[in-house]
């Protein structure tokens, strides 16, 4: 996989984690999360490194070419602090509806400030609302020269911060599918006593985030305003929402490298029994198996960015993926290595200033936020019958998986971008990945269970399934595990990827005896150094 | 199930109706107060005052010593509808009666009636739980000076973490090598006349977060005989058999902070309106609800099962509790998370739906969980490792308790599995369930006679099992449900599925369980096998 210079100059200059003090050392990432506090100096600090240029496409004035490197970038951010890096790629993320569909004059501005250092925001979700975002309150009624807005949004990150925001609002004169439109709303240029910011709301991870929420009250926006098409508001939002839950896995990615690092190298220095509790077998044991997770998440995210930018038809499966199976495994493996340090777990001030139940904390929101697990399990359950579509190539996805990648220019190379994908080349390469296994020695029962699942994931795209349904949600994670472990099998490295393919589609089983102890060893010996877990770590 | 659990539970109910509605943001037991108590890291005094003056310190007192604790059922039911308002409450109350266990276990009459006393007086010892630095490796921490010359007197000096709100608690018992080897001390801080009991500034704790971890620390304290908890020599002994009541408690605390959770949860899917509808119409939503709400039912037949083996079959207690108690924590803990998926982003809003005591529980389970055994550090010990109990050669080893009260089970000896099964082929059952059932019990069947001598880890779930059979079995004249054998269907179905065998969909016995749940919901009962009103 590709290395990335930015990612490692970012992690060489912000220093060791491990500092007592100084922004996004583990000390300030606690400091801040217990006084629920906007993390000001980590945001500088990243500010004089020039982080804003990264989140910015290179034709607007940034450095932001590979969405691979930005998910790289914000990885290393993330292992310091998932809060910080949450509100330091919101610009990114609360832009994508200007970088796939603003006017040149509206990117221009929404780059320039970000640039700036200013802050954004994304406002789709209302109170009570959830995931149904026909259902939307706030109406924007046209007007001559513009629209009125009344409503409010609710639970938006930087609201009361933010220079622009990317606005779902729906259009009372419209109805259906195209009822909803997005607008670009700058906050400098509302009227004053047109629109209020509500209270901060107060959550359990990412303390220091300020998520609120904003009413308007009869506020003008111009037509000048609107993203896209009026109307085409769900569509733009969900070609969005598509790119951004590609990038999310990088947070979850970070956090789960530190929560490993840390649970090992509390393990390290326990004693029980006369002896380290690392020697003790299942701990062992339960290190390798998260390590051997967090392989897989990484080949996965990576796989996924870059079939976003080399495949955008395929994006609408591949994000869902990505983005419920990375955090899943990062959130239930921390978990589970919450069990293996006990009592230690509870300890504020213990082990590296009491980071590893931050970590447990903020990786939830990950699963949760830009679609919850249920939202992208129906995407996928959704769109399950496009392997039955005949003659797909599954040539078409080989360079996503070659150690070398070179994208195709961001934003204009995901024109092809959809709302749904109508074909799969990667999954149409499973019978492949499965002869390539059986050619590796001690490979054969991960190709028998990667056929077995695609025999059947190919019998639920006949199936006529509801994919709202538990039946659904089932099928859509069939489809994640399988898709994920034909990746694994086409671009792991050989002594785990057989591994791999068998924690994935028999999850919770443990890897053999000989993987575990090979991943604990070698898992030891790079928690020698302190630098990201992976974040070089060649093909 | 039988009158001892269904007593037992009744008086957990009065307790729960004399602490008020938890809703009520003024209660001092409110949902309002434990959130709000734990971002400011204090501990919910109010609530453990509330519950002592109720009465509570009667039923942490063995009849045997004075009190009105007759029976575990009573402990379980008591932590379980206390752990429902606040889990950092309920821990640290728990905390404290598993520290007096070795005293009412082995302790002189002196011993106990100082510990009684302390109880009367609302106060409560700390449970101590080893040096940070070794964890729950007890032979590695504490140490200890003996007094040249004086005999059986000794000077204790050394430090454990002191489970125990605020770092004050009144007393502890705690483990110290002597010259015959590990001996268990109770140790009251009213006894300190210089100095020799330093109590530090609480560790900050993640989850639980008021209830403080104090560091203690000794300093050539004084113990002599009056203070030895059993004799010189056996304190592993002692301790350990504490072991088995401990991870009943906190299976119970585990249910109480899971049935909060299960009736937020069904609160939020009835209003919660999404594609048009109640969430709880959607097919996954239902589903969820259903199956936590089956866990639950299979976790507290489990309790209570272990609860009347420690009546009726004192010896077997350790060995099932070994097997099975770690079970029930797991349970809850897995139900909690599944719980949180349907909140969505209501779970991780501090202060949105019930307070944010979902995601307070969510924490507070965790680490409840991880406290069982400490952690996967120190897994069960195989019932063959259990220390030998030399000291008390004739059972019953929970004597303590005083004397067993009348079971009234009826529900016969065997097999609860092949009794089941036996009465369903001869009875038959009315409506559909029969044939799905018999093939389940069957199956079950099989993997508890598995045979094998080494612990495996379907051994606590062939024991819920059981354990569910058992519950059906007393129970199955209460209801329809129980009566069409759907109660005993949802249990096992998810017992099943916990050993890794899918099972059909069954949308009929889905809306009857959520039915069931609404009901309990909107009557204000624990969810529960049994009826227990709350308010």
């Amino acid at each position: 996989m590709n290395r990335f210079p930015a990612a490692e100059e970012l992690e060489s200059t912000l220093g060791d984690p491990h500092r007592p003090t100084g922004p996004l050392t583990f000390g300030a990432a606690m400091a801040g999360d217990h006084a629920e506090r906007w993390p000001h100096s980590s945001l500088d600090r990243l500010r004089a490194w020039g982080y804003p240029a990264h989140l910015v496409p290179a034709s607007l004035g940034g450095r932001l070419t590979s969405l691979e490197e930005l998910l790289a970038v914000g990885r290393v951010v993330a292992r310091r602090d998932p809060t910080v890096a949450v509100i330091a790629n919101s610009p990114w993320a609360s832009g994508t509806p200007v970088w796939l569909a603003g006017t040149p004059a509206q990117q221009r501005e929404y780059a320039d400030a970000v640039l700036r250092g200013q802050w954004m925001s994304l406002a789709l979700t209302e109170f009570d609302k959830g995931a149904d975002l026909l259902s939307s309150d706030l109406t924007a009624r046209r007007v001559s020269g513009g629209y009125v807005l009344d409503g409010a949004k609710w639970v938006i990150n930087n609201i009361r911060l933010a220079r622009f925001v990317c606005l779902l609002v729906r259009e009372p004169s419209l109805t259906g599918l195209r009822s909803l439109t997005l607008l670009l709303v700058d906050m400098e240029r509302l009227p004053a006593g047109s629109y209020e910011l509500l209270p901060r709301i107060h959550t359990h991870g990412i303390r220091g985030a300020d998520i609120a929420g904003m009413r308007f009250l009869n506020a003008f926006v111009p037509s000048s305003a609107v993203l896209g098409r009026p109307g085409r508001g769900l569509d733009l939002t969900i070609r969005s929402l598509i790119t951004i839950r590609t990038l999310v896995p990088g947070l979850s990615l970070g956090a789960f490298d530190t929560g490993l690092r840390c649970a090992f190298d509390v393990l390290r220095h326990r004693h029980v029994r006369q002896g380290r509790a690392i020697d003790l077998p299942h701990v062992r044991a339960e290190l390798a198996a998260a390590d051997l997770d967090l392989r897989v998440a990484e080949t996965l995210a990576t796989c996924c960015v870059r079939i976003l930018q080399h495949l955008p038809a395929l994006a609408p499966v591949a994000s869902a993926v990505a983005k419920y199976l990375v955090p899943h495994l990062a959130e239930q493996r921390l978990r589970r290595l919450a069990g293996v340090l006990g009592a230690r777990y509870l300890l504020r001030q213990d082990h590296w200033y009491g980071i590893y139940d931050k970590l447990v904390r903020d990786t939830r929101l990950f699963s949760l936020f830009d679609g919850s697990e249920p939202v992208v399990l129906s995407s996928l359950a959704a769109q399950v019958s496009c392997l039955t579509e005949p003659g797909v190539d599954p040539r078409a996805a080989d360079e996503v998986f070659q150690p070398a990648f070179a994208p195709p220019p961001y934003p204009s190379g995901l024109a092809a971008l959809g709302t749904a994908s109508d074909f799969d080349p990667v999954t149409a390469g499973l019978d492949g990945a499965c002869a390539d296994l059986e050619r590796e020695a001690g490979s054969a029962r991960a190709a028998a269970l990667l056929r077995q699942a695609g025999r059947d994931l190919l019998a639920d795209a006949h199936r006529d399934v509801d994919p709202r349904s538990e039946d659904g949600l089932r099928v859509g994670e069939r489809y994640a595990r399988t898709f994920a472990a034909v990746c694994l099998a086409r671009s792991g490295p050989a002594h785990w990827r057989a591994a791999g393919v068998e924690s994935l589609l028999r999850p919770g089983a443990p890897p053999r005896r000989e993987t575990t102890e090979s991943l604990f060893l070698d898992l030891a010996m790079r928690h020698a150094g302190r630098s990201a877990l992976s974040l070089s770590r060649p093909a | 199930m039988d009158q001892t659990i269904e007593a037992a539970l009744g008086t957990a109910a009065q307790l729960d109706r004399a602490l008020g509605d938890p809703m009520d943001e003024r209660s001092p037991a409110s949902f309002h107060a434990a959130v709000a108590t734990d971002r400011e890291g204090r501990f919910p005094q109010h609530l453990r005052d509330a519950a002592f003056s109720w009465g509570l310190a009667e039923y942490l007192t063995p009849a045997a010593s004075g009190g009105r604790l007759r029976s575990l059922d009573d402990c379980l039911a008591l932590f379980r509808v206390l752990a429902r308002r606040d889990l950092t409450a309920a821990s640290v109350i728990a905390a404290g009666f598993l520290a007096g266990l070795p005293v009412w276990q082995c302790g002189t009459p002196a011993q106990r009636r100082a510990v009684a006393a302390l109880l009367r007086r609302h106060e409560l010892l700390g449970l101590t739980m080893g040096e940070a630095e070794h964890g729950v490796d007890i032979m590695a921490d504490t140490r200890f000076e003996t007094l040249a010359g004086a005999g059986h007197a000794w000077r204790l000096s050394g430090r454990t973490t002191l489970a125990g709100h605020d770092g004050h608690a009144a007393g502890t018992t705690l483990l110290a090598r002597t010259g015959a080897g590990v001996t268990a001390f109770l140790l009251l801080r009213e006894a300190d006349r210089g100095g020799h009991w330093r109590s530090d500034p609480a560790y900050e704790t993640h989850g639980l977060r008021g209830s403080a971890l104090g560091r203690l620390t000794l300093s050539d304290f004084p113990a002599g005989p009056a203070e030895m908890v059993g004799p010189p020599g056996q304190g592993l002994e002692t301790t350990a058999r504490t072991l088995p009541v401990a991870r009943l408690t906190v299976a119970g605390l585990a249910l109480g902070g899971l049935d909060t959770c299960l009736r937020a949860v069904v609160a939020f899917a009835r209003s919660r309106r999404l594609y048009g509808a109640p969430i709880l119409e959607l097919e996954p939503v239902a589903v969820r609800l259903t199956d936590v709400y089956a866990d639950l039912l299979i976790g507290e037949a489990l309790c209570h099962g272990l609860c009347r083996a420690a009546r009726t079959d004192p010896h077997r207690f350790p060995a099932l509790s070994a097997r099975a108690g770690d079970l029930v924590p797991e349970l809850a803990g897995d139900g909690v998370e599944s719980l949180a998926i349907v909140l969505g982003a209501r779970a991780y809003c501090a202060t949105e739906h019930w307070h944010g005591i979902v995601e307070k529980m969510r924490r507070d389970v965790a680490v409840v969980t991880a406290l069982t055994d400490s952690g996967d550090l120190a897994p069960a010990a195989p019932p063959d490792e259990l220390p030998p109990d030399p000291f008390v050669p004739v059972p019953p080893e929970l004597a303590w308790l005083g004397e067993p009260a009348a079971d009234g089970s009826g529900d016969g000896d065997g097999d609860p599995l092949a009794r089941a099964r036996a009465l369903i082929r001869q009875e038959g059952l009315p409506g559909p369930y029969a044939p799905r059932l018999l093939e389940l019990l069957d199956r079950l069947t099989g993997i508890a006679s598995h045979g094998g001598t080494s612990p495996s880890p379907g051994d606590a779930l062939a024991d819920a099992a059981a354990a569910c059979a058992s519950a059906w079995l007393y129970g199955r004249r209460r209801d329809d449900f129980h009566a069409t054998g759907a109660w005993l269907l949802l249990c096992l179905r998810r017992i099943a599925v916990r050993l890794g065998e899918s099972q059909p969909a069954d949308a009929g016995l889905r809306r009857q369980a959520v039915d069931r749940i609404g009901l309990a919901h909107d009557e204000r009962r624990l969810f529960s096998d049994i009826e227990v009103a709350l308010r």
